[in-house]
């Protein structure tokens, strides 16, 4: 097994230090993921997603696994209220894994594949990209706490038993690996990219309540986006979510259904030190899904519904975001 | 040995002497200079825009009599400006153009421009080198398109060659052809009739008794609007002629949209009047006797303002001229004749 | 545990060099030149303009235009030293159309040779000035023959038409009547010619190897309700050369203009 793990490290580390493809990836197609405890921005510095897809499995199991998400949008192609639309759709397919390194501390990181199309009203040829997008790679510490003692003797047995509540910090970084093409941002949605060629820090806090059937977990992430090479630097980014979800239990598996709200918060994009109007947003998410896990394997869906969402000046309509995972345990 | 020597050199002379060169066209322009008559108010026309060259008259005087510049290639600018009538329509009271179509207004003289900063019967043209646009474009005279004139003229061989010499840029364009054109224009300077050569002392020239007897009375009834040796002062005036309802001609009132310009025309330079005829902007006088007896006895109120220099103190409008007055003025007049310029031969077609 | 202390290591130095600023090396733009490009996109209001259909007015009046043209001459960029680079004049005359309109609705004018600096401002004039017309075809190159193609030029005076608008109108009592604005100056004896000046929302960068866009608004309700409201049915349909109503829309096209967004490659 430490073997294994090495190897994985080895390899995450070989893929870092690659970052320098130059594949024509496409958009960066951020998933609004948010039903999973743990954000991971596996997309660009997209302004448009609401936050990443989050991250691992509910019951924050160490596995590797495969993702897709699938988002859309809406925008305006024009500067007039009646200017046509370009519909923006995004397909991530994503390789992803969590390797704890010891008991409090463990990695989690994500390669996606990502395959990006645009269609326009005015009857344009449609935009194709695909290519690898932005890897990420954050350490997390958790922090799990503990019962009180409620008398003075020593308690039996000499482990103390562990309190429903942990907190988690992770630090981490998304890596350039996917091109970023400035020509795309000409587009009134500038996160049709395939990467946004800029090196992010994340910053990320989480509180999750496990307790026999049911849990709740929420994260508070902040993303420092960085300039990439032509002196542009999509807007930082706020994002939270909250889960309450529900364990029911089988023989030999268990299904896990789960609802809560994610959102997003992105500051203005700038270039050359001078902010873009227009450029932030807010959006809101109601968020469901479920997971089922048997034997090695976990399986999952969830949707996660915009409720209400204002960005770039009104001009980006963000749709539903659906995704589909399986992940083998290690 | 030595004769085959003196052969190879002989050749190699013969082959250098007999290469001939092919001149390569190119602009080297001989300029000429405008001549300004000592009697004649300063030059309006802003010289240093566009220099007078040989080169560029002799493009201008050949486009001058090119039909090509109309849509039937038939009518150049000769055909309603005829150098023996001072480069007026030749007994027209208005011009036909291309397809039969009749303008409304009667041709103007092309003399002495360079003084003028206004063109046309009322002043719609405001710079010599535009104004050709307007008789080019208007479907009643040459109906055409400058870029239709310039493919046109791209074909001929002369052309080619002329613009490349009287242009630094070579270029058949609507800037150099308008150019040109105002080049040939600019050096019809008419300065030397008869009245110009007694007022210059040249030559001996004196009037006779009857014109000078003319010229005392045109300096009293007539020089507040034909004032200066360019016999007028370049003005719009409402001269109190009836309108034709036919072409009801609003004047200058077309220009400005202004009433209080309404029927107001030109004052026209009374150079070669003897051969301008017939008269007014729509040519309806055909001899200067008709003209005299309208400023006597013609004028009415038109339903513009007319000019207030030709209240009469009785309240009608009017010049008032006794039968010898007349003559006399008319003889002054014909002074105005400058044969030197009518046949000048820098100007002729041939 | 030397791997957790490695990583930890790696995650920490990532995180600064990320929040660490580039220092871009003070690049010398001394002989570079570049291409920018105006793109100008008309619109009535917040509305795309289109050909044709009917848009309200102040008054109750509503029009539809079938041409919409105007000409836009020394234009002049202002860097961010505050100098200023005026486009060479024998090449700086425009004829926007938007009849030459591409499939989004904008009219393209690409200047070329503009020296590499980062650009603050522009301002351009619409019409043609004084003394441009005093040169008569002096330095005109094929302006005269496109406008003419274009209907621009006057054919029964001298002079270009500054704006050429022209549709019907209609009120409540008058149905498509014509409407037809041909402003433009008279010669020297009135002078239509207005300058525009423009800030930039955000600084473009011409360099050899980056063509910046402008995308310009022009909001043609503007030409109508602008620094002053004009009724069409009271002979603001026919503006032609009269020297009351042609300095009124002269001065209302000053405040059509607008720089919406610029994009930098």
């Amino acid at each position: 097994m430490q073997n294994f793990k090495t190897y994985l490290l080895l390899i995450l580390l070989f893929l870092i230090s690659s970052s320098n493809y130059a594949l024509d990836i496409d958009p960066c197609k951020h998933s609004k993921d948010i039903e999973f405890w743990k954000p991971f921005c596996d997309l660009c510095g997209c302004a448009t997603s609401s936050g990443s897809s989050g991250f691992g499995t509910l019951s924050n199991a160490n596995f590797i696994g495969l993702r897709y998400i699938s988002q859309s949008f809406k925008s305006r192609d024009g500067i007039f209220t009646n200017s046509p639309s370009s519909y923006e759709y995004v397909n991530t397919y994503q390789l992803w894994t969590q390797i704890p390194i010891s008991q409090k501390i463990y990695i989690s990181a994500s390669l996606p594949y990502q395959d990006l199309k645009r269609t326009f009203d005015s009857g344009a040829v449609n935009e194709e990209l695909d290519g690898f997008g932005d890897a990420s790679v954050m350490g997390w510490f958790k922090w799990q706490f503990y019962k009180k003692n409620t008398n003075d003797s020593i308690p039996y047995p000499v482990t103390r038993p562990l309190s429903k509540h942990a907190l988690q910090i992770g630090v981490g970084a998304k890596l350039p690996t996917g091109e970023f093409e400035e020509q795309l941002t000409d587009r009134v949605n500038p996160g049709f990219q395939v990467g946004t060629g800029s090196l992010d820090a994340i910053l990320s806090l989480g509180y999750n309540f496990s307790g026999d059937r049911v849990g709740f977990s929420s994260i508070f992430t902040y993303y420092l986006k960085g300039e990439n090479k032509n002196d542009y630097r999509y807007g930082n980014q706020f994002n939270y979510t909250g889960t309450a979800f529900y364990r029911i239990p089988f023989n030999r598996s268990a299904l896990t259904p789960f609802l809560g709200l994610s959102g997003d918060s992105y500051k203005e994009i700038e270039q050359y030190g001078e902010q873009q109007a227009d450029t932030n947003g807010n959006i809101l998410n109601g968020t469901f899904g479920a997971e089922y896990a048997t034997g090695k394997f976990i399986i999952g869906a969830n949707a996660a519904i915009p409720v209400s969402q204002d960005l770039f000046g009104g001009n980006v309509h963000a749709n539903e975001k659906l995704s589909f995972y399986v992940n083998f345990m290690l | 040995m030595k004769n085959i020597f003196y052969i190879l050199l002989a050749c190699i002379v013969f082959i250098y002497g007999c290469k001939s060169d092919t001149p390569e066209i190119s602009y080297a322009p001989t300029s000429i200079s405008l001549e300004a008559p000592s009697n004649f108010p300063e030059l309006k026309y802003e010289l240093s825009n566009n220099p007078i060259t040989q080169e560029g008259f002799d493009l201008g005087k050949a486009l001058f009599y090119e039909g090509r510049l109309s849509s039937n290639n038939a009518i150049p600018c000769a055909f309603c400006h005829e150098q023996a009538f001072a480069f007026t329509h030749h007994g027209h009271t208005l011009s036909h153009g291309v397809n039969g179509g009749i303008g409304f207004r009667n041709s103007p003289p092309i003399q002495n421009l360079g003084y003028f900063s206004d063109f046309m019967w009322d002043g719609a043209a405001s710079h010599l080198d535009l104004q050709p646009i307007i008789p080019i474009t208007s479907e009643l005279e040459m109906d055409e398109t400058l870029s239709n004139i310039e493919l046109k003229l791209k074909e001929d061989a002369y052309y080619q060659k002329q613009f490349q010499l009287a242009f630094e840029d070579g270029a058949i364009s609507s800037e150099n052809i308008l150019k040109a054109l105002s080049q040939f224009m600019l050096m019809m300077v008419s300065s030397n009739s008869k009245y110009d050569k007694y007022i210059r002392n040249e030559d001996g020239v004196t009037l006779t008794d009857i014109e000078l007897r003319g010229q005392t009375i045109f300096q009293n009834k007539c020089t507040s609007c034909h004032a200066t040796d360019l016999f007028t002062d370049q003005s719009y005036r409402n001269t109190g002629l009836p309108v034709n309802p036919v072409l009801n001609d609003k004047g200058r009132y077309n220009v400005l949209e202004n009433e209080a310009d309404l029927y107001k025309f030109k004052v026209p330079s009374l150079r070669n009047i003897e051969k301008t005829f017939p008269y007014m902007h729509d040519g309806r006088f055909s001899t200067l006797a008709a003209v005299l007896n309208f400023y006597d006895e013609g004028m009415v109120e038109n339903g513009g303002v007319v000019d207030e220099s030709l209240l009469r103190e009785d309240g009608s409008f009017g010049i008032p001229l006794t039968e010898v007055e007349k003559t006399e003025l008319i003889a002054f007049l014909l002074t105005l004749t400058d044969d030197e310029f009518l046949n000048d031969t820098r100007f002729a077609e041939f | 545990m030397k791997i957790t202390n490695f990583f930890t290591i790696l995650l920490l130095s990532v995180t600064i060099l990320s929040c660490s600023s580039d220092d871009e090396g003070t690049e010398s733009l001394d002989g570079q030149s570049g291409n920018l490009v105006i793109k100008f996109d008309n619109g009535v209001g917040d509305q795309d303009f289109i050909f044709d259909v009917s848009y309200n007015k102040s008054s109750e009046e509503s029009y539809k235009l079938s041409s919409v043209k105007y000409l836009v001459s020394n234009i002049e960029l202002t860097n961010s030293d505050g100098t200023t680079f005026l486009y060479p004049v024998d090449d700086n005359a425009f004829i926007v159309d938007e009849a030459d309109a591409n499939a989004a609705g904008e009219i393209w004018i690409t200047l070329e040779n503009v020296p590499a600096a980062d650009y603050t401002d522009i301002s351009f004039g619409v019409g043609i000035d004084q003394e441009r017309f005093l040169k008569g075809a002096d330095g005109q190159g094929d302006l005269l023959e496109i406008a003419q193609e274009k209907g621009m030029l006057w054919s029964w005076a001298t002079g270009f038409r500054f704006i050429r608008l022209d549709g019907s109108f209609s009120n409540s009592t008058i149905t498509d009547e014509a409407l037809n604005i041909h402003m433009g100056s008279v010669g020297t004896s009135l002078d239509n010619y207005r300058e525009v000046s423009l800030e930039l929302p955000n600084t473009v960068l011409v360099r050899e190897d980056a063509t910046p866009e402008l995308h310009v608004k022009a909001d043609i309700s503007v030409v109508f309700d602008g620094e002053t409201s004009v009724v069409l049915a009271d002979g603001y349909n026919q503006v032609h050369t009269d020297e009351v109503t042609t300095p009124i829309i002269a001065n209302n096209i000053m405040g059509m203009f607008s720089v919406h967004h610029v994009h930098n490659e």
